[in-house]
């Protein structure tokens, strides 16, 4: 909350929600208590029951009735017609990276109050690698993906004003009427090549005076789907409207779901769903040029596409239907791939299948990978850069040498002793105590304080602010803001 | 009774011996000819033998689809199974009557994968807990609630969650209840099917620790059932490993993880992701999926897969050997002059007992 206060916004949203946070603060933190802490737990029965966090229907609807008001707001803006591109068209802060986020707030508006699902994030994701995003479930790791690809659930769901998601785009240019700008084949000396024009059945037009018609001829890639001129532009997306958005999803970010099974259709052919998102967004592709690419993209992914085409989802397995995702995400050759818990639903050797695949298909299409999962595992394998989220903050980040190597605070250290790991035996794994506070009405103080071992005096007080380790590393814990000197340390 | 002791003999079951499961097979009947008889099977379970002593645990790892769960359940006779034996404490589980069997039942529990669809929404947790206690009038009523929050305590649950719904706990706790519901029995074997794997990592630990906490107390014995290599290595004594239905290999927990020995367990152990960055693994990466156990392939039935397969893989099924330390592995590959100590005997085999609806189709 104290991210957006600071800020001076051009409206009073932020304040106002701070407001009502202060009203419903009392029962906030019941809230919070009630949310099976074990050790939090000696008060009597009856009382309890009563305070328990059960919300009144009056105050139910008085926070519904506010809700509306706000999403309300917030639609309005997002669906107004023509949205002038100087609203977000923006610069990036490091040209070298393909997607930064600053400061990002995604809240949710539930009848039980506001969930503050992420608050405050920024990190960015440099071209051509793969940031690995990690945390425990509903700590906000699949919301930060979601935001990127705009598809936040609205209208509860909402990015707040003065979050930036900065995206590096590569956009067709458009001349005046708003068409695309061809390619044309050229010979060694430069000039543009020319061919008869040809109607339907191959035989060739005449013009007027018996000659045939020339015309130039447009590049093609090796699937004959014709190349059209492109720039680059950095977009916010947080501010994007939809219908330019829609140009951005599946094309220059793909994603990754979780359940193969469940993100493809079960009504519809691979070949076809592949097609689709081929014909949808590269200008000029025939169904036979489309047809030719599928089957480029499949065998990129292992997958022989004479069987695999003409089949059903149901008919294939969960490893080769997560291959088909890969295949279809690659399909338009993404800046970004988010693959938000790729492998959770495989079995190990088929996850060590999809890992090796998705690490060897990012170095052909030199795309940079987003990778959401709560495997530390995973991460050491596949990351180069590690965020630590915790409760929708970032709590610890860095490269992935500094995070495993060298962890500064008490979550990364307590998650990275808690995992069991193959031939490192020890006697007994260590356990953080308790469990994920209640996301409605987190406290200002440190999230993690109720179930950290290493707890000191301070922090009670705000919310820690960021401790730079070294250039890449950063971390938010009371325990090394006053000591920087002896923080590269390890402890 | 006099039966179940001659077979015992032949079991030859140490009086440490708590569970023994020998030639244990499900077959699920997939396909049915015009009156109604099975004509093909499913084989989820296809001869699977070990032993548990008394207090110790045994970790059987395998994918999803190899039959690990149709295992654990078949030896608590929650599906009736096609063929082999479960003795349970020198007791045929397979032979008791249904009366017989609902004694045995506070001895023998389940703690199941799900803690979110395993739990009555609309019951107390207290009532969760303590129905099967009722139910087996273990205490009596007046001491009911005292046993309750007992059990509870022991498995870090306040005495107020007594009157509360499943709903109101995070997955962790819903855990803790279906644990306390395993053990308000005070059973002496628990089958554990895959109790960690719903959970995050931090809430892991505390389950795995509850669970040997809990064991050091009860002095329970443990079927940990799991795809999780590391959590298996780390709560069990004994492992077995299961491809496609059939126990591949089988050691003491130190013996396999430092010597793996069938090309199978090589791969798993190479598949799992270690949390270092420093480490680059030596992958051996398994083409393919796991085949259906509905039409296996003929021979070892890893064949499909194995980076050492041979002609002999194809046709012949290996057996389950030992080759010293109690490590019995299934596969050609190994000499054949160890098969001194054969898992198998010939003899025994043709007295195995199948219900009459598959032994048909066996013999055929």
């Amino acid at each position: 909350m104290s991210d957006i206060d600071k800020k001076p916004q051009e409206d009073s949203m932020a304040n106002e929600i701070s407001q009502r946070e202060v009203v419903n603060q009392g029962k906030a933190v019941q809230n919070a208590s009630t949310s099976t802490d074990v050790k939090s737990e000696a008060k009597p029965n009856k009382a309890k029951k009563d305070k328990s966090g059960y919300i009144s229907g009056k105050e139910s609807r008085s926070i519904s009735k506010e809700n509306n008001r706000i999403t309300r707001m917030y639609e309005k803006r997002k669906n107004r017609k023509n949205v002038p591109e100087s609203e977000y068209v923006t610069q990036m802060k490091d040209s070298g990276n393909i997607v930064e986020f600053e400061n990002l707030h995604t809240y949710f508006f539930t009848d039980a109050g506001v969930v503050k699902a992420v608050n405050g994030v920024s990190f960015s994701i440099p071209q051509g690698s793969t940031v690995g995003v990690v945390g425990e479930s509903g700590c906000g790791k699949s919301v930060t993906s979601l935001s990127l690809m705009q598809l936040v659930q609205r209208p509860q769901g909402q990015i707040m004003e003065g979050s930036e998601i900065r995206f590096k785009s590569t956009i067709y240019k458009e001349d005046e009427k708003g068409s695309q700008i061809p390619i044309w084949e050229t010979d060694a000396a430069g000039n543009v090549r020319q061919s008869q024009k040809l109607d339907k059945k191959g035989n060739p037009i005449l013009g007027a005076d018996g000659n045939p018609i020339m015309e130039n001829v447009q590049k093609r890639d090796h699937n004959d789907i014709p190349m059209y001129e492109t720039e680059e532009r950095v977009y916010n997306i947080a501010k994007m409207p939809i219908n330019k958005m829609r140009k951005v999803r599946g094309r220059e970010i793909s994603m990754i779901f979780q359940e193969p099974m469940t993100s493809l259709n079960p009504v519809f052919r691979i070949g076809h769903q592949i097609d689709e998102v081929i014909l949808l967004h590269m200008p000029g592709a025939t169904k036979k040029s489309a047809k030719n690419r599928t089957y480029e993209m499949l065998r990129l992914v292992g997958i022989i596409p004479e069987i695999v085409y003409s089949k059903y989802p149901h008919e294939l397995s969960g490893g080769m239907r997560q291959r088909v995702i890969i295949a279809m995400s690659l399909a338009c050759d993404p800046k970004l791939i988010i693959a938000d818990e790729p492998t959770t639903a495989l079995d190990v050797t088929i996850q060590a299948q999809i890992l090796e695949l998705l690490r060897n298909v990012k170095d052909k299409i030199s795309g940079s990978i987003m990778l959401i999962t709560h495997d530390l595992g995973v991460i050491a394998e596949m990351a180069d850069f590690v965020v630590v989220m915790y409760a929708g903050k970032i709590i610890e980040i860095g490269t992935a040498k500094e995070i495993f190597d060298n962890p500064h605070h008490p979550y990364t250290i307590g998650l990275q002793k808690s995992k069991p790991v193959v031939n490192k035996r020890v006697d007994r794994l260590y356990s953080i105590p308790g469990s994920v506070p209640n996301p409605i009405g987190m406290p200002d103080h440190c999230h993690f304080a109720g179930r950290c071992d290493k707890k000191i005096g301070a922090c009670q007080g705000p919310y820690p602010g960021y401790t730079q380790i070294s250039p890449t590393h950063k971390v938010a814990c009371h325990l090394y803001l006053n000591n920087k000197d002896n923080s590269g340390n390890n402890d | 009774m006099e039966f179940a002791r001659v077979e015992n003999e032949k079991l030859n079951i140490g009086p440490d011996d708590i569970l023994v499961v020998s030639h244990l097979k499900k077959y699920f009947p997939i396909a049915k000819d015009f009156f109604g008889r099975p004509t093909r099977y499913l084989r989820a379970v296809d001869d699977v033998s070990f032993k548990v002593k008394r207090g110790k645990t045994i970790g059987i790892v395998g994918e999803s689809g190899c039959g690990k769960t149709t295992m654990g359940r078949s030896i608590l006779r929650l599906h009736d199974i096609t063929g082999g034996r479960v003795i349970y404490d020198g007791q045929d589980v397979t032979m008791l009557r249904s009366k017989e069997m609902r004694n045995l039942r506070t001895q023998m529990q389940i703690i199941f994968q799900d803690p979110y669809s395993s739990l009555s929404p609309r019951m107390p947790v207290g009532h969760i807990i303590g129905e099967a206690v009722m139910v087996h009038k273990l205490v009596k009523k007046s001491e009911y609630r005292d046993y309750v929050i007992e059990i509870m305590r022991k498995c870090g649950l306040q005495p107020h969650h007594f009157d509360r719904y499943p709903h109101e706990f995070s997955g962790g706790q819903r855990q803790r209840i279906c644990i306390a519901r395993a053990l308000a029995l005070k059973p002496k074997l628990v089958i554990c099917d895959e109790p960690v794997s719903a959970l995050d990592v931090s809430i892991q630990a505390q389950v795995i620790n509850l669970l040997e906490d809990l064991q050091k107390e009860m002095g329970l014995t443990y079927v940990f059932i799991s795809h999780d290599l590391s959590v298996v290595e780390h709560i069990s004594n004994e492992v077995g490993v299961m491809y496609l239905g059939n126990l591949v290999e089988k050691a003491s927990r130190d013996d396999l993880f430092s010597n793996p020995m069938h090309p199978y367990t090589e791969a798993l152990f190479s598949a799992v992701p270690v949390p270092d960055p420093n480490i680059k693994m030596n992958r051996i990466l398994l083409k393919g999926d796991i085949p259906s156990p509905a039409n296996p392939p003929k021979g070892c039935k890893f064949h499909t897969r194995c980076p050492k397969c041979m002609d002999v893989c194809r046709e012949v099924v290996p057996k389950l050997l030992d080759y010293g330390n109690e490590h019995f592995v299934a596969c050609h590959l190994y000499p054949q002059d160890v098969k001194n100590t054969l898992i198998i005997d010939e003899k025994e085999a043709v007295n195995e007992v199948y219900s009459d609806d598959v032994k048909s189709e066996i013999i055929t």
